[in-house]
């Protein structure tokens, strides 16, 4: 009897240290977790076709940095969809931190959306690292949990009037959508016009963000005194498409050349949406061909290209730099708690895709601004032409 | 001030999509008028309009050969959407129809919206025109497409009227929209005068789709703003009335274009609202208000 309970202390410690080192040997390898909150245009009206590569992007990330034994934290990526509505941004942005838990947030794509996610995190005090909206309020609003690694509006425009001012050109038309991004736009570039002593004319439209027909628009512009000689459109939406097809229709190009949104003519669907409309599509870009890239870019691209069936394109590479910004911040504070995340990218200083990876601690727009990205201006000259075919017009 | 020749420009270019906005309107009324049926899915059976004439045009068929096909495909979509669906509200079987047909046009327009993002994704995608190139005479720029668009609505439109005027179910439509119990009383199917009603509707609806195609870029949200403005034309036209609904459709279009045109051009939509308040203040049925129940 004595034995049988014996044996059956036996068994009972054997169990229990079955089960501690069970759950104990795990643990010892286990990774903690860095929850990461996505803001993406996951369905119309968004660009969902960009949001798609951009979940990607960060996916890609997420399953690159996870392979890495040496680092403390592992990524976890839990995508939302914004529609690129503010509202919806704002009310997803409230339900990744309170419902999902995460540390930080990436996003959100359209400026509008990005701008009504910020009083959100600003009352909660999670990161937010931006990566492709351009409205200047992103940062000049100072909150201070909120990061930019990707470009903004008033250093676009600064660029884009560097370049017409040097290539003498006297007459400009902008055509831009009624947001926070393409109305930033205008304005933005207005003030960079003046600070270049810009002599020229700047005649400017707008549209609303649910357009289905530009052409008075792109009339006025065609029927202005003087007439533009290059025309800046500046949106996201499919108006942008639409912008360059009924530009041809109306007779305003070719006399007059075009520069397009920013990554538009990358995107695999630009000739089937323009098609010859498209020929000789200038536009401003952040992957210069004369720029030698990054270690971390060239392997990226090397990374990309094994994995995805296109290139990457602008927006690829700063949300790819978003994430590396938050990952390698969570592991320099070796904590995921917001203040000490916050401190952590406010300090940080890693390489990056296209620059090193850290932000000014300056004021206005470039208060927690990553401001080292080259700027260029493309043109594609021939219709079907891709990105690794564009002619570096400037500088 | 925009010369004479720029003025005309967009007078001509609201006439012209102003014709097809009257084809969108025009089913919408019609459909009204026959059984008081408001169809809140008139949008999104547009937007299937645009994407049918989208894949015929870029796989097995010509663009013309795909235009002919999608006024029958319309129809047989209106049938199929009426039969299931519809019926309760005609058949007089519900307490309360209106309820019943506001949220299931509104349900149907939002399951037809994800299920083209299901099976066709969320991307935009420009159809084949169906004539390539402008016409340029007098100083203007005018698409060819959008000719062909405001003539081929101008036929269905045409036909529309010729077939309420002339042929026998034109007449049983007449007789529902002016007294819906006198007609069933003197032996009126309702339930199938209804369900043409809505099958041609429908069949105007993806022509409409079809026509301005070309001209629009096509995502899966393209039925909202169509659907907002095929509202607001027969209210400026008078519910229920096919020719309101003409000069409501091209009223609208040519408001919009000089409204752009001549003034601030991002208030588009505040144009059409702006007209359609006046016309509530000054003439609250419509412009063809009094022909109401004449279809």
């Amino acid at each position: 009897m004595t034995g049988r309970k014996s044996l059956r202390r036996v068994q009972i410690l054997g169990f229990a240290a079955m089960l501690t080192v069970g759950y104990a040997v795990p643990c010892a390898f286990a990774k903690d977790v860095l929850r990461v909150g996505a803001l993406l245009p996951l369905s119309a009206p968004g660009d969902v076709e960009t949001g798609k590569k951009l979940l990607r992007t960060i996916e890609l990330f997420a399953e690159e940095w996870n392979k890495n034994a040496s680092f403390r934290y592992e990524v976890k990526i839990v995508a939302t969809d914004t529609q690129d509505k503010p509202q919806q941004a704002a009310t997803a942005a409230e339900r990744l931190i309170t419902q999902d838990g995460v540390h930080a947030i990436v996003g959100a794509h359209a400026s509008s959306a990005t701008l009504a996610a910020l009083p959100v995190v600003r009352r909660y005090g999670v990161p937010l690292v931006n990566a492709s909206s351009w409205a200047d309020e992103v940062t000049s609003l100072g909150v201070p949990s909120v990061f930019r690694v990707g470009p903004w509006n008033s250093r676009v425009a600064d660029e884009l009037a560097r370049w017409i001012t040097e290539a003498k050109i006297t007459s400009i038309g902008i055509l831009a959508e009624d947001t926070d991004y393409g109305l930033g736009f205008i304005s933005a570039f207005k003030d960079a016009a003046g600070t270049q002593s810009y002599k020229g004319s700047i005649v400017t439209q707008s549209f609303e963000a649910n357009a289905t027909d530009v052409t008075p628009q792109l009339i006025r512009l065609r029927d202005a005194n003087p007439r533009p000689q290059v025309v800046f459109v500046s949106s996201v939406l499919p108006a942008r498409a639409l912008a360059i097809v009924q530009a041809r229709e109306v007779g305003l190009t070719p006399q007059t050349e075009i520069v397009a949104g920013w990554n538009f003519p990358e995107q695999k669907n630009f000739w089937d949406l323009v098609k010859v409309a498209g020929r000789g599509i200038k536009y401003a870009n952040f992957s210069c061909p004369k720029v030698e890239p990054t270690t971390v870019g060239a392997e990226f691209n090397k990374l990309w290209e094994s994995r995805t069936a296109f290139g990457p394109d602008q927006r690829v590479y700063m949300w790819w730099d978003s994430m590396l910004a938050i990952a390698h911040a969570a592991e320099q504070a070796k904590s995921v708690k917001p203040e000490a995340l916050v401190a952590a990218l406010a300090a940080i200083d890693v390489p990056g895709t296209v620059s090193r990876v850290k932000f000014e601690s300056g004021r206005g727009v470039r208060f927690h601004q990553r401001t080292e990205i080259p700027v260029c201006v493309l043109k594609l000259e021939n219709v079907g032409d891709t990105a690794d075919k564009a002619v570096q017009v400037w500088p | 001030m925009p010369s004479a020749t720029t003025i005309l420009q967009f007078i001509v270019l609201g006439l012209l999509v102003g014709g097809v906005y009257a084809l969108m309107g025009a089913g919408l009324s019609l459909l009204y008028g026959v059984s008081r049926i408001l169809n809140f899915a008139h949008g999104t059976i547009f937007a299937l309009g645009a994407y049918a004439y989208y894949y015929m045009a870029t796989t097995i068929l010509s663009p013309w050969l795909a235009l002919f096909l999608v006024v029958p495909l319309g129809f047989a979509i209106g049938s199929l959407i009426y039969w299931p669906l519809l019926t309760p509200v005609t058949r007089g079987s519900l307490q309360r129809p209106n309820d019943y047909m506001i949220v299931i046009t509104i349900a149907l327009a939002v399951a037809i919206e994800k299920g083209i993002i299901l099976t066709q994704g969320a991307e935009t995608l420009r159809p084949p025109s169906l004539i390539e190139g402008s016409l340029n005479f007098a100083g203007l720029d005018i698409a060819m497409d959008r000719i062909v668009g405001f003539i081929g609505a101008a036929v269905l439109v045409g036909l529309l009227a010729l077939v309420v005027r002339f042929t026998s179910i034109g007449r049983v439509w007449r007789a529902m929209a002016q007294n819906p119990l006198g007609a069933e009383v003197v032996g009126i199917d309702r339930q199938r005068s209804a369900w043409l009603a809505f099958a041609v509707a429908s069949a105007l609806a993806t022509a409409a789709g079809a026509f301005l195609a070309p001209l629009l870029l096509i995502y899966p949200a393209v039925g909202t703003s169509a659907i907002v403005k095929g509202f607001a034309i027969i209210v400026i036209g008078g519910l229920g009335s096919v020719w309101g609904a003409c000069l409501g459709g091209l009223t609208l279009g040519l408001v919009e274009a000089l409204g752009t045109g001549l003034f601030y051009p991002g208030l588009r939509d505040v144009y059409m609202v702006a007209l359609m308040l006046l016309v509530l203040l000054f003439v609250p049925n419509g412009l063809f208000g009094e022909r109401v129940r004449n279809v």
